[in-house]
């Protein structure tokens, strides 16, 4: 079986021509729209709704686990990037478990050039598929706005972006309830009921997101806390694209121990994929990242720039789209948050990706195209800031840049004495020791917030 | 022991407080008594915590005190008493000693810790746990093996001089120290200093890898009792402060006394009776081993009395492995082995073959046997062949592989488990492509099994098998390093674990072993043999089979697969006539000894091989060298022109030719890492230094600086940090280590990415560097595009302009003139390619497809390109190659994953073209398209490596020796079939 026999979309992206040749439309019966990657679950369950309010059928990945690793054993090699093992082992357990005889199935994986792992995923899947031998299915369908975002347009795009910002919302939230609801056996149902209810009306369209939002906001403000949240312990668990899928023991070490985790938002990740375009626009029209290389300004001064060839202008316009889209992003995650934040379980305060962007950019360059700055970025500000305690930073040991990145944040979280533990998995599981690591952290960071309350409450010990 | 605490302040008036901790190896019990004494009970539990708790308390009887305090998870799981984490005891240990270190090093049984401090507050901490090689549990083993106690160990190292050990994997160690002693090479004394030494190594490296003041030390744990190894810790971080405590073995304990005195009513303890927790039984068990008989193929037969026969025709088969030799005679009319001896090589190849000959005569009982023929295989196998008449050597992979794909043709996977070697062996459509041997780590040995089951369960080998199959429930150990599973037998056995589920566990955990670390990344196919001594226990192969759901053989005589493959490639040369009859008379092979003459230095190419000249019976051969010049010397090889080295025409042109052109009066000198693109941008970098008036110093090889990486990187990326280490020294004014992003695009490719590492290096290495920061370049270069090269420009200036203070004019244009310095090279490169690949086309060639870093680079190429020219082959790197057609996947984003490619296109469509694939381990766009090359390769003769900064000349030259010898014969059969020969 070669590529051909795939299923593939049509060239306007409005159906699928299957692997015998027939048009089919994407909300036809046959047609199941998965997303294998397990970022944010209620992301995911927005998303869920989002297809299946628009008569779709949409399947989305389940939490990781390392059985799910496991199962992607059989086509991969192991040495792959966890995110892609993960997606594998989940797009296996849906192939062999879910997916209909009749059915025609698009895999949703995100994908792009880039210098890390990310820029092969589609090699490997391509290899990976092509021995699985399927018939109408479609792997790595990804928006883009070099397909105009599956042909859906920019809005439908912004959209799902949304989605994933509501989703790491409402993580965020969930750990607080976990961690401080007085009642949480009663309250943590509730908690999810309220977002079920939010994310379903929410995927409607966007006129609808706001008063689900509010809605939500108000049932959970009703949730009672055992004490103030500004005066609950909290660490941040960051690492870059992998601790998605690798990040549930560490969340709940610290859930356990009252400390409020809370995991690096995949908007922020999503965000720093898509404004590495315009730094590295900045870069090439000689703007420095440290001064210049950040400002949206450079894109037009392109544009009507007269030294770029036709290619380099379609680049531009690309680059253009992406830049307004990010900074779309950006506003409309700030607007998101003030109304999520009336329900009292918010607390993240580095909302600012340009000036987490521009802090990391001191360290590390920023047209790297890796996470590094932005995970230097993070660290930076959270330690300027007053709300984390404490940070954990995720790596495994196939991901050199996660590695590399790591040896200059444990240097500089030294140097700014921010209590911080690198913690090295292959899997969502943390050994003995690492447990030991992540207790150094929760003593400091408890000790850290108990010494800001005291401050704040005027106290002089 | 009592510790008089006396100058403590101490609130209680009556009673004592008690802390008590829970380490990997013993439990710490310290009292605090109202009278400022404190009573220090520290016991080792052997795996078995709650039963030494039990001990413990029942002594303290229903009045003790309850102000107790259990420090770290294990204490808390075991005690129903106040938890307090180890950070806070460590801190209040310190405090209420008065103690401000800047670093406490916490050496313990199974792990070492570093925390920073500041003001007697813990900051941060790091740790190291997946390898035992170097605790304190490690040591203690090691002094165990050579009859010491701890104590009496740590004594002896006092007299001993420091001598270079396997220290990396617990039972290497025991063997290389055990090599060594039996060789006389040197004492007990002197492994012990060098067991201490390498500990303190480990240490210094952590405390330099912190980056924080580390002017006063406070070391803490087991190991801190260990004189010697604070002495020599001392003398390596020179002038700081090192402070053993006398509370440095219980610290932790000792400060959850402490806290113990402040807690609130509310958390004092309940009666002793009540503060051992329920025991728990944390065994987790497996399925029984015989549930996976359906896919084992179990061949191996009774070894029933064979006789050596007077009438019959024997090749002599001899593998000389690096730990064990294994000889056959092979009868050639019967197909069958009639005497074979397996045993210990003990480092001296020529005397275990000795050994085996005398063997096999006994085993003749009195017949002289035929032998036509003798072949030898294996590590010591050109030695073997000097002593044994110079017979045929033959490469082990191709050995082993004959030997498989006889037992079952369709084999496409073989896993060999042997006493202290471990194999992997893949094949594609019958040709071994893929092959991997343990390399400093033990854990998937058969010593593993052998020592663990030995050393705590009583139970020799011969009954491993039978215990283990009729285990109803092994216990789940899971993947161990052989220097920790002990502590877990020994917790299963005193868990209430029967012998034979912890035997069984035992198996599994070997085929676990094996699994992760020897099979690890690669692609087990579907046809597996298993074969070595270890696979004579049926268990193994049930355990194998059960971990992979697969159908595995093991074959008749699996230990002797070498030989025996040995003996049937021989066989195949004498049909072919390539090789004649002989006759051999083992009693005379015994006659002779082996000895080294002189050395001299092949000074034939720039690798300067130290070459041995070896004597035997009045002949005298030379030996040794990275290539098969005097390989070739020895066995005679008719005929064989040397192959062009295009990689050295390569290196010539980059670093001569496009080379450095220093300017007469320097305005200074800039280094130059010599890692990573240097190699492939080195004309550009070369230009643009010289250009701005400034000598470019190249770095130089520096192994020590390729350790002080801070992260785990690829080795490429850790030979950048050496470079640096070595110019920060060599009197330069800065250094140039750049942030490559992209790379000039080869025609038709959209992307050129180098890679998330290259990206970032100079960035990384700046950091670490810190007290050098200013003196080091770390612009962002990128050049895949005329924009991104206009940038670029624009970066430079940013970078250079004000550091050198060179107007922004002299800078662009030395730039732009750097860059069509580069360009003139790339199409000299190019044009040099085609008109050598005009005169070889046709011949044999092998591409080095790779990064030039790797490929090109004489610190890491292992002299690749010699070795194969030594063999009669041409060698190219793939940059020589000409563009590839159309059809490339388009989302192949790096330059070099390209240029892979690249290589792959051309040899698939090019007679007598072969890919030889250099990657490094963890190269993440390598992984990426591993199993592409795989697919596209299938069926063709290719050789794959990868390496690391630990990987041995050894199994390089066993790997590309493999794949030299396929081409080798398929270029014969080529040949054969041309003149109308049947094969
Ligand atoms: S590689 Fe070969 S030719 Fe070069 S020095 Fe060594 S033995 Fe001599
Ligand atoms: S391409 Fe591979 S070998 Fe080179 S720096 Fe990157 S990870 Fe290391």
């Amino acid at each position: 079986m070669n590529k051909a026999d795939r299923a593939v979309f049509s060239p306007d992206f409005k159906s699928v021509i299957t692997s015998e040749g027939e048009q089919v439309a994407l909300d036809d019966p046959r047609v199941a729209h998965v997303w294998p990657t397990d970022m944010t679950p209620y992301g995911l369950e927005y998303i869920r709704h989002f297809y299946e309010n628009r008569g779709m059928r949409c399947r989305v990945a389940s939490r990781t686990s390392p059985d799910t690793l496991n199962s992607a054993k059989g086509l991969s090699n192991g040495r792959e990037c966890i995110p892609v093992v993960a997606m594998l082992g989940e797009v296996y357990e849906d192939l062999t478990t879910k997916r209909r005889e009749d059915e025609i199935t698009i895999y949703y994986i995100f994908y792009g050039p880039g210098p890390c792992q990310h820029g092969g995923w589609i090699l490997m899947f391509d290899t990976f598929l092509e021995r699985m031998k399927l018939k109408n299915v479609i792997f790595m369908a990804a928006a883009t706005p070099m397909n105009n975002y599956l042909g859906n347009g920019y809005l439908w795009s912004f959209l799902l972006t949304l989605g994933y910002a509501m989703g790491d919302i409402m993580d965020e939230a969930e750990n607080t309830i976990r961690v401080l609801a007085k009642d949480p056996q009663r309250a943590l149902p509730a908690f999810k009921e309220a977002c079920g209810k939010a994310l379903k009306s929410a995927s409607r369209g966007y006129v609808a997101i706001e008063p689900a939002l509010r809605e939500w906001a108000a049932a959970v403000r009703d949730i009672e806390l055992k004490m103030p949240l500004e005066e609950a312990p909290k660490v941040l668990i960051s690492g870059g694209g992998n601790i998605f899928w690798l990040h549930y023991p560490v969340t709940d070490y610290f859930v356990e121990r009252g400390i409020v985790p809370k995991l690096a938002e995949s908007t922020e990740f999503m965000y720093f994929a898509e404004r590495t375009m315009v730094t590295m626009n900045n870069f090439q029209i000689g703007k420095g990242p440290a001064d210049q290389g950040f400002k949206l300004d450079g894109i037009f001064e392109r544009q009507v720039g007269h030294r770029a060839s036709p290619a380099e202008k379609a680049e531009g316009e690309i680059a253009l789209d992406v830049m307004s889209r990010s900074w779309m992003t950006e506003h409309f995650i700030k607007w998101l948050r003030s109304i999520a934040v009336t329900s009292g379980a918010l607390f993240d305060d580095t909302e600012e990706f340009e000036e987490v962007f521009q802090a990391g950019s001191h360290i590390i360059n920023p047209v790297c195209i890796n996470e590094s700055c932005s995970l230097l970025g993070k660290l930076l500000t959270v330690a300027k800031s007053e709300v984390y305690d404490g940070i954990v930073s995720m790596r495994v040991f196939n991901c050199p840049i996660a590695g590399g990145t790591t040896a200059i944040l444990s240097a500089t979280a030294n140097e700014m004495e921010m209590p911080f533990a690198a913690i090295d998995v292959e899997g969502p599981s943390i050994s003995a020791n690492q447990k030991r690591l992540l207790e150094t952290v929760a003593v400091q960071a408890v000790r850290n917030r108990s010494r800001k309350n005291r401050a704040c409450s005027g106290s002089l010990d | 022991m009592t510790v008089d605490m006396s100058k403590e302040d101490c609130c209680l008036t009556t009673g004592s407080c008690t802390g008590v901790e829970i380490g990997a190896v013993s439990i710490k019990w310290i009292e605090l008594h109202a009278d400022g004494s404190c009573s220090v009970d520290v016991r080792r539990h052997a795996g078995d915590p709650h039963s030494v708790l039990h001990e413990i308390i029942s002594a303290k009887g229903s009045n003790a005190d309850r102000h107790v305090v259990a420090v770290g998870e294990t204490a808390q799981s075991l005690l129903d008493v106040a938890g307090r984490s180890e950070t806070e005891c460590i801190e209040k240990a310190l405090a209420s000693l008065d103690m401000r270190p800047d670093i406490l090093l916490s050496l313990g049984g199974e792990t070492f810790s570093l925390y920073t401090v500041k003001n007697g507050i813990i900051k941060n901490i790091s740790s190291t746990d997946k390898c035992a090689a170097g605790t304190g549990e490690f040591l203690v083993q090691q002094f165990n093996r050579m009859d010491l106690t701890l104590e009496e160990g740590i004594e002896k190292s006092r007299s001993g001089k420091t001598v270079k050990l396997a220290t990396r994997c617990s039972v290497h160690c025991k063997s290389d120290a055990t090599h060594k002693l039996n060789k006389g090479e040197c004492g007990t004394a002197d492994i012990a200093a060098s067991l201490v030494y390498d500990l303190a190594r480990k240490i210094q490296r952590m405390i330099e890898s912190s980056q924080w003041p580390s002017e006063r030390i406070v070391v803490i744990g087991g190991v801190s009792g260990n004189g010697p190894f604070i002495a020599k810790l001392s003398e390596l971080l020179g002038g700081k402060e090192i402070t053993v405590l006398e509370q440095s073995p219980f610290l932790e304990a000792f400060g959850g006394a402490f806290l113990a005195r402040e807690l609130a009513d509310a958390e004092l303890a309940p009666p002793a009776g009540q503060w051992l927790r329920l025991k728990e039984f944390s065994l987790a068990f497996l399925k029984p081993l015989e549930d996976a008989s359906g896919l084992l193929d179990y061949r191996v037969k009774p070894r029933g009395e064979r006789t050596v026969s007077a009438e019959d025709s024997y090749i002599l088969g001899v593998d000389a492995g690096s730990t064990t030799t294994k000889a056959v005679l092979y009868n050639i009319a019967k197909d069958t082995v009639d005497a074979s001896v397996y045993l210990r090589t003990h480092g001296n190849p020529v005397l275990a073959t000795k050994n085996c000959l005398q063997e096999l005569l006994s085993q003749a009982k009195g017949i002289r046997p035929n032998i036509v023929q003798a072949g030898s295989t294996g590590s010591g196998r050109e030695m073997v062949s000097v002593y044994l008449d110079g017979c045929p050597s033959l490469n082990e992979i191709l050995s082993h592989a004959r030997a498989a794909a006889k037992e079952a043709p369709e084999v496409d996977t073989v896993f060999e488990i042997g006493g202290q070697d471990s194999k992997f062996i893949s094949f594609a459509k019958g040709i071994p492509v893929d092959y991997a041997m343990n390399e400093g780590c033990s854990a998937g040995t058969g010593s593993f099994l052998e020592e663990a089951a030995s050393a705590d369960l009583n139970v020799p080998v011969t009954r491993i098998s039978d215990l283990a199959e009729k285990s109803r429930q092994p216990i789940a150990f899971g993947e161990r390093c052989a220097a920790f599973i002990n502590t877990d037998l020994r917790s299963a056995l005193q868990q209430g674990g029967e012998t034979e589920d912890v035997i069984g566990g035992l198996v599994y955990s070997i085929a676990d072993n094996y699994i992760s670390r020897i099979v690890g990344a690669r692609a087990v196919g579907k046809h597996i043999l298993f074969q070595g001594g270890v696979a004579l226990n049926r268990s193994v192969g049930l355990a194998m089979a059960a971990r992979l759901g697969k159908n595995i053989i093991v074959p008749p005589y699996p230990e002797l697969m070498g030989a025996v493959g040995t003996c049937l490639m021989v066989k195949d040369l004498l049909d072919k006539n390539e090789l004649e009859r002989r006759a051999y008379r083992m009693e005379s092979l015994l006659e002779g000894e082996i000895g080294i003459d002189t050395t001299f230095t092949c000074k034939t190419c720039d690798n300067f091989c130290e070459i041995q000249m070896i004597s035997v019976r009045g002949n005298r051969f030379p030996f040794g060298g990275l290539c098969s010049k005097y390989d070739n010397e020895r066995h005679k090889t008719k005929g064989l022109k040397e192959g062009t080295d295009l990689v050295a025409i390569r290196n010539d042109l980059i670093f001569k030719e496009f080379g450095v052109r220093q300017p007469v009066r320097p305005r200074g000198k800039i280094g130059l890492a010599m890692a990573l693109t240097a190699y492939e941008m080195f004309p550009f970098f070369a230009s643009l230094i010289n250009g701005l008036g400034y000598e470019l110093v190249m770095s130089d090889i520096c192994k020590e600086g390729n350790e002080k990486t801070m992260a785990t990187v690829c080795y490429p990326a850790q030979i950048a940090h050496g470079a640096l280490h070595d110019l920060k020294d060599k009197g330069v004014d800065f250094i140039f280590l750049p942030n490559v992003v992209t790379l000039i695009a080869e025609p038709g490719f959209p992307f050129s990415f180098a890679c998330g590492t290259t990206g970032m290096v100079g960035d990384m290495v700046r950091n670490q560097y810190k007290h050098i920061q200013q003196k080091i370049f770390a612009p962002a270069l990128l050049f895949a595009t005329p924009l991104q090269i206009e940038g670029t420009a624009a970066e430079l200036v940013r970078h250079l302009s004000p550091a050198l203070n060179i107007p922004a004019e002299e800078v662009v244009a030395a730039f732009h003139k750097a860059i069509a310095h580069q360009r003139a090279f790339m199409a000299a490169l190019e044009q040099r390619g085609s008109s050598e690949l005009a005169k070889i086309a046709g011949e044999p060639t092998v591409i080095l497809a790779g990064r030039p870093y790797t490929v090109c680079a004489q610190e890491v190429n292992f002299a690749l390109p010699k070795k194969i020219t030594s063999r009669g082959y041409h060698v190219i790197s793939a940059d020589m190659l000409p563009t590839p057609p159309p059809g490339m996947h388009p989302m192949n984003t790096w330059r070099f994953t390209q240029q892979i490619m690249k290589a792959v296109t051309y040899a698939k469509s090019t007679p007598n073209f072969y890919v030889c694939l250099v990657s490094a381990y963890n190269c993440a766009p390598d992984v990426s398209i591993y199993h592409g090359v795989r697919q596209e390769l299938a069926g063709t003769t290719y050789c794959y490596l990868e390496i690391d900064s630990h990987t041995a000349h050894a199994g390089v030259e066993t790997r590309v020796g493999a794949f030299l010898d396929i081409i080798g014969s398929s270029a014969r059969n080529t040949r054969d079939s041309q003149e109308g020969r049947s094969l």
